[in-house]
Formats: C-alpha cells, structure tokens, sequence
C-alpha cells in the first residue's frame, strides 16, 4: 500500500473551491468542555458570499491556525467525531451565531471551542418478524420553525445498518429526536411482489404523529430498536400534458414529509417517455405532492446521474398534482405543465443615499411543498426593471443586496401588498405591474444590555411587533441580531409606526426567533419601543436569562 | 447544521438520480407487459446452506441492456415469482444481509454467471442456495491510542487481471464511528488487506488476513505515527 501518499496530497488540496488567497489569520484552540485538548478537530472556515472554504486540523494541543484569508464576513466550525459540532461564538447547541468580521491583514487569536460531549443512539432495526434488516438508513430530525411554520430539519447525523440490523448515531447535541429507517428506495427495481416497508419513525410507525420523541443528554448513550411496518407498493403512472405542445422529455418526482404530520421526508422518481407517459413503482401509501418538469423536450444527463434541465431555447414548463396513494395502482394521472406565471416591474427608490440599482436582485422565494421550484432571481436593470418568470405555488418577494442605507419600504404585486405576505400563482399569469419601493429613511435602535448591573456580552437582542398578526412569515417585523464583541447591538431597518418590543436575551436557538410561542413567552419581560421612519434610537436592556 | 433547502435539493436529486438518463429513448417496455401478451415468468426458493429456507432475500430479474429491473422478496417459505416477463434473456441474483450475493448458474463467488432464457409463456425455475459470508470486525486507533472516528476501512484484494496481480476493492467498505468501530460483512472467503487511511495526515496501514465462509473476524489497527 506504499506510494499512496502522493495521490492522497493531490486528492487533498483538489477540493478547495476557488477561495482567492488573502492576508488575514486565524488562530484558536479545540479543547473539550472539560479543558482538555481535542487533537484532529477539524475547523472549517467559510465566509460569506464566496465559494470554497478553508479547512485545518487541530494539533496535539488542540490548536489550529487559518492563514491567507480574505477579508469577510467569516463562520467558523469545529467538530470531532464524537463531539457536538460547534459555530464559533456558540456558547450552547442550536445557539444562532452570527459571523465574524475580519479585515484585510487581521490576526485574529483565541478562535476557542469548548466542544460538548455528544450523546448516541443506537439500536438495531428489524422487520415485522424481528430478522435483523441490513442497509437500511437511520436519520436524526428535530422540530424546527423554518420560515414561519415548525416542521422537521434533519439534523445530519445518520446511518446505516450493517448485517446484524445494528446503528449508531453519535455526536448528537442534548435534545429531543425524531429517529426514522427508510430501506433505500430503488427505483432502478421495480418491485414484482408489491411487497416492501414504508419509511418508519421510533417507535414503528408512518405517522410523525405518532412518533416518539428520543431525548438524549449530553454523552448520554440510549439504545433503541424498532420494526419497520410492512406495506404494499404500488406504481403511480400517467400522462404530462405539455402546454406548448413539444414532445416528452424531462422528469417526474413524487415527495412527502415536507410538513409535519407526514411520514419521514423521501422523493422518487422517473423520465417523462417520448409519449409523455410516466411510471413511478415502488411508492407507500401516504399524501404525496407529485411535481413534473419539462425541457422543451430536452434533459440533460452527464452519465453520472446529475440531471439538469436543459435552458436556453424556451422556458422549463412544469406543474404539480397533490396525490393520496392508497393499497392500489394510480393510473391515469394527468399532470398538464405550464411555463408558470411571470412577474415584471419596476424599482423605484424615495431618497438621496447612493444606490446602483443594477447591483440588487429581486428573489421569488417559493415557500411550501414546491419540491426544486424553490424559486427564481432576477438581475435589476440600470433602470429599476426586473422581470421573473417560471413562478408557481406560494411566492414571497424580496430584494437582494440592498446597501444599509437603504430598506424596502413596500412591494406590491398587481393589486396585492406583498411587502409583508405572499403571493398565490396557480397559472399563467403575467403580472406585469410590479413596484418595489425603496426609502433611505431606515430607522434604526442600537444600546447595550446589562445583567446584575454589569455589561452584558455575546447576548442576542430580538425585535418584534407587539401584534402577532404581524408575525406571519415573510415579515419584516421580527428581526434578531447578536451583540458585538464589545456588548453593542445594532438593529436597522424596522419599518416605523407600529409598535415594538424589545428584549436582550443571553441565547436564541436556530429558527426559536420566528416561533410565536418563543415570542410570545418573551412578551411579558420584553420592554415596549416605539420607531419612525428614519428615526435612530438607543436603549438599554436588562438581559433576559433563560 | 445543512439547511433545510439544501437538504430537500438532496432530495430531489436522488429522485432525479434514480430517474434512468435515458428516459427519452426507453422502448415501451417498462412495468408488466400487456395481458395477454405471450409473457413468461421465473419463480424459486432461496435456501441457507443447511436447507432453511431464508425469507425477506431479494431476488432481483434484470435484462441484460439494464432496462428492466424486477425485484421480489421472498416469503417465509422462501419462494418467489416474478411475472410478466418478455421472451428473452434475464440475468437473476438473489442476496440477504450478511450472505454472499449470487448470481444465477455461479459454483462460486467469482464464476460466471449463467442468464436464463425465457420462450413464450414459459415459468423458468432459479433456485439459490446462499452461504453465510465472512465478517471483519473491529477498531481503529492513532498514534494517541485514540480511536479514530469518520475514516474509511476498505477491504482489498489481489486479484490476477490479463496476467498481473493487482490490487482491486472488495465489498464496499465502511466508515468507522465515534468509537473507532467498523463492521464489514457478507465476504467471500480469501485472503484480504484492510486498509484504513486518516485523510488529513495521509498516512495508510492494511494488514493482512483470511477470512472463511460464516466467519468473523475480529481485530484492531493503530495507525503509526506521522
């Protein structure tokens, strides 16, 4: 096995992404909660809005160091097989962080992390008839708010079962879990005795419903063991009516579990024929959304199963079918696929700051169930124009790279006020009215917050409109930020009118600020603020500890 | 933490994935054939080496151009039957965790296989016997005495290939975990290397083994200093 080696370096440094070469560094120490060094941690460094990263690895002494770094907005993580994943600046597991500034020639000393013993789940998986099952896959999720609704997030710790049905799951950060085994869908086999098992959460059923939440504290190990249910699989097979007339081609693709209340997340799928039919075998009982895309007849392949629809010559038609399969064959669907609605306008600016309206972009964020519909972005002309195209589903509107100076003061959509809310697009519509307004009247509330009469550091500060109504997802209502290094928050961007409050608290958990449970519980100790347009106001907080 | 979006893109490229690259140009050939169409169909038992019959084994009924794809599991009896299958050549195997996968008409791990021909209105018959294959089991530790978690084990072979011996990959492999642990199974009897390799240091050991039908194998591997 000698000689190895050289390949392995080459292998190593090919991986890198396309990060340019910069002159600031960062040093720090891995150690483990308990003080002690953790050796072989990997550090991994991104910065925002660039491809690539950069890795390192500890050293005996649990040390690392990142050279030649741009200048940026950095994020930095460590993990150790073993040991919960830790963010740098992260003080408690889920804890929401926000990036560190680094300049050009900064040295950046006492990177620390202090990484937390991780729990483990293991078990072993069986079938109906307690035969120990091989390959099947187990996954860790947890419940999550994700743009405004709780549903559950992988949380990148899985496995597979080897011979004896064993898994282990480790690393994992105190909490509760959902554990569910999926046997890997084939689609490649169709199934001949319509015989099979549906994914299955703990404690052995389809239903997340009735799943059982696995709580494990930290270095904690359980062991658990479940069945998976048995099923019929049936095929779904049909037709893709394509608008525009042109021939077959392209892909059908049925998923579930993006909402709670479904079966754990899976999609399969299949080709559109020449004749525009469609099968998809092997699929378990359940509600199932049943999207199909289109090329213009053309899909591209590159042999090792990346498929991409080929853009250029028209638009990618599509559309989506909800599906409930039952214990028999679905025959006879007819997807028809549409080029989508499209929506063109205009940005307008209300204000003296410098703007280059070419440098923003405008997103249609698709929310909901539209599976690789996730949405479109457009490039803003010298003149304010946008125009999206290939929209379907629950749309919400935002501007991209807007400079601090300035904040979207309202979008509407046709008749529609889409500033703080979505948009339905089931058809074709071309909605060619679109205003974005912009004001470089941004308020502004920046302070500190004290704890026992001392300045409080690395605290978040949250933002929210005393009127849950409006809390609903997209909203520029709620806003959260996190301390600087010397205790002080600043928040712009608020629009003015509305009534606020406002709370330092000494953590904030990934996604927690968009619960209004979270938010509501926050109300009673949150002080009241009030803003105006352009208007910049400093406070002082007493820190919530939690 | 992956982000939701990412993880559902994930998702979708793995229905994508399984989607056959050449859709577009498939004959009309997939699912059952037609009724009445002059179909055949292959049916038979999987057993252990002693007789038992093994229930919940995949047998699997594939045209030899990779169009077709058939799988059936067997019942407690360990039978199975695939139906509608078009006059032509098949390839069948049959596989269970844990034993050695067999294609039909192998005497060995290494033979050749034998594909069935099927005539009209025909029910071939394929029965497999499937042996218990070797298992290595064991942990990997550095230099520190640590274990070392995350880093691929692979088994490997020399094989002769158009005269010369060479080194190829048996089985798939594994990835060991927090503990160091790794569990490789369903081999076929020979002699084998383990190889475990830490990335970050580029530093390699394999050591050398044999392993028999139903056996496990248990051992440890320390990676030598830098």
């Amino acid at each position: 096995m000698g000689g190895a080696g050289g390949r392995g370096i080459g292998q190593f440094f090919r991986g890198r992404g396309e990060l340019p070469a910069g002159t600031a560094i960062i040093r720090g120490q891995v150690t483990s909660e308990t003080g002690l060094p953790v050796r072989r941690a990997q550090v991994r460094a991104n910065v925002s809005g660039m491809p690539g990263g950069r890795v390192a690895s500890t050293d005996a002494e649990g040390r690392f160091e990142l050279r030649d770094l741009p200048a940026g907005q950095w994020s930095l993580t460590a993990s150790k097989p073993g040991y919960v994943t830790q963010r740098l600046g992260q003080r408690r597991p889920f804890e929401t962080v926000t990036p560190t500034q680094l300049a050009d020639g900064q040295r950046l000393e006492g990177a620390n992390f202090a990484l937390l013993r991780g729990g483990v789940i293991n078990g072993r998986v069986q079938d109906d008839l307690g035969d120990p099952i091989a390959n099947v896959r187990v996954r860790v999720q947890r419940s999550q708010v994700f743009e405004g609704r709780r549903r559950l997030v992988n949380v990148g710790v899985d496995d597979e079962t080897d011979d004896t049905g064993a898994f282990r799951l480790y690393g994992l950060a105190p909490g509760d879990y959902y554990v569910s085994a999926t046997l890997r869908a084939n689609t490649f086999d169709s199934s001949a005795d319509a015989s099979g098992y549906a994914a299955t959460y703990y404690p052995g059923t389809g239903n997340v419903a009735e799943a059982q939440r696995v709580s494990v504290g930290a270095g904690e190990e359980l062991t658990i063991g479940f069945s998976l249910l048995p099923v019929r699989l049936v095929r779904v097979s049909g037709t893709v009516v394509s608008q525009s007339g042109e021939p077959g081609g392209g892909a059908v693709v049925l998923t579930h579990g993006i909402d709670a209340g479904e079966g754990p997340p899976m999609s399969m799928g299949g080709g559109i024929q020449s004749d525009g039919t469609f099968t998809i075998t092997n699929v378990a009982p359940g509600s199932y959304l049943l999207n199909a895309r289109s090329a213009m007849g053309r899909i591209v392949a590159d042999g090792r199963g990346r498929v991409s629809a080929a853009r250029g010559a028209g638009e990618i038609e599509m559309g989506s079918l909800p599906l409930v399969v039952g214990e028999s064959d679905v025959t006879g669907v007819t997807i028809v696929l549409t080029r989508g609605a499209s929506i063109a306008g205009t940005i307008v600016t209300e204000g003296t700051a410098p703007i280059t309206l070419a440098n923003l972009r405008v997103t249609a964020r698709t929310l909901r169930n539209q599976l690789g519909q996730g949405g479109n972005s457009a490039q803003v002309s010298a003149a304010g124009a946008f125009q999206l195209a290939s929209l379907a589903g629950t749309i919400a509107v935002r501007v991209d790279n807007l400079p601090s100076q300035w904040m979207v003061k309202s979008i509407v959509v046709g008749s529609a006020d889409v500033t703080d809310g979505t948009l339905e697009l089931r058809g074709t519509e071309q909605l060619t009215n679109a205003r974005i307004v912009l004001t470089d009247r941004v308020s502004e509330v920046n302070g500190a917050a004290t704890v026992r009469n001392q300045d409080a550091s690395s605290y978040s500060v949250l933002v929210f409109a005393e009127d849950p109504a409006l809390w609903t997802f997209p909203t520029r209502y709620i806003r959260m930020t996190r301390a600087d290094a010397q205790g002080r928050f600043t928040l712009r961007g608020l629009p003015g009118g509305d009534p606020y409050l406002i709370a330092a608290v000494d953590y904030v958990e990934d996604g927690e600020w968009q619960d209004p449970e979270f938010l509501e519980r926050l109300r009673e100790s949150a002080s009241r603020l009030t803003l105006r347009d352009g208007e910049t106001k400093t406070v002082s907080l007493r820190l919530i500890e939690r | 933490m992956p982000s939701l979006r990412a993880a559902v893109t994930a998702l979708m490229l793995a229905g994508l994935v399984a989607s056959p690259a050449t859709a577009a140009q498939r004959p009309d050939r997939t699912g059952p054939a037609r009724p009445g169409s002059a179909t055949g169909a292959v049916h038979g038992r999987v057993t252990g080496p002693n007789g038992v019959p093994l229930r919940g084994a995949e047998v699997r009924v594939r045209d030899p151009n990779g169009r077709e794809n058939r799988l059936a599991t067997t019942d407690e009896e360990g039978h199975y039957q695939v139906d509608n299958l078009l006059p032509g050549t098949w390839n069948v195997s049959a596989a269970k965790g844990g034993y050695i996968t067999q294609q039909f008409g192998q005497r060995g791990p290494f033979s050749a296989a034998q594909p069935i021909t099927l005539a009209a209105r025909q029910r071939a018959e394929a029965n497999f016997v499937l042996r218990p294959g070797g298992a290595v089991a064991g942990r990997l530790f550095d230099e520190y005495g640590d274990p070392v978690a995350g880093t691929r084990v692979q088994m490997v072979q020399q094989r002769y290939d158009r005269g010369r011996r060479q080194l190829a990959p048996a089985g798939v492999g594994d990835q060991t975990d927090d503990t160091g642990a790794f569990r490789m199974y369903a081999l076929p009897p020979g002699d084998y290397y383990l190889a475990a390799s830490l990335r970050e240091s580029l530093r390699e050991r394999a050591t050398r083994f044999s392993i028999d039908y139903g056996e496990t194998v248990t051992l440890s591997l320390d990676l030598p200093a830098p």
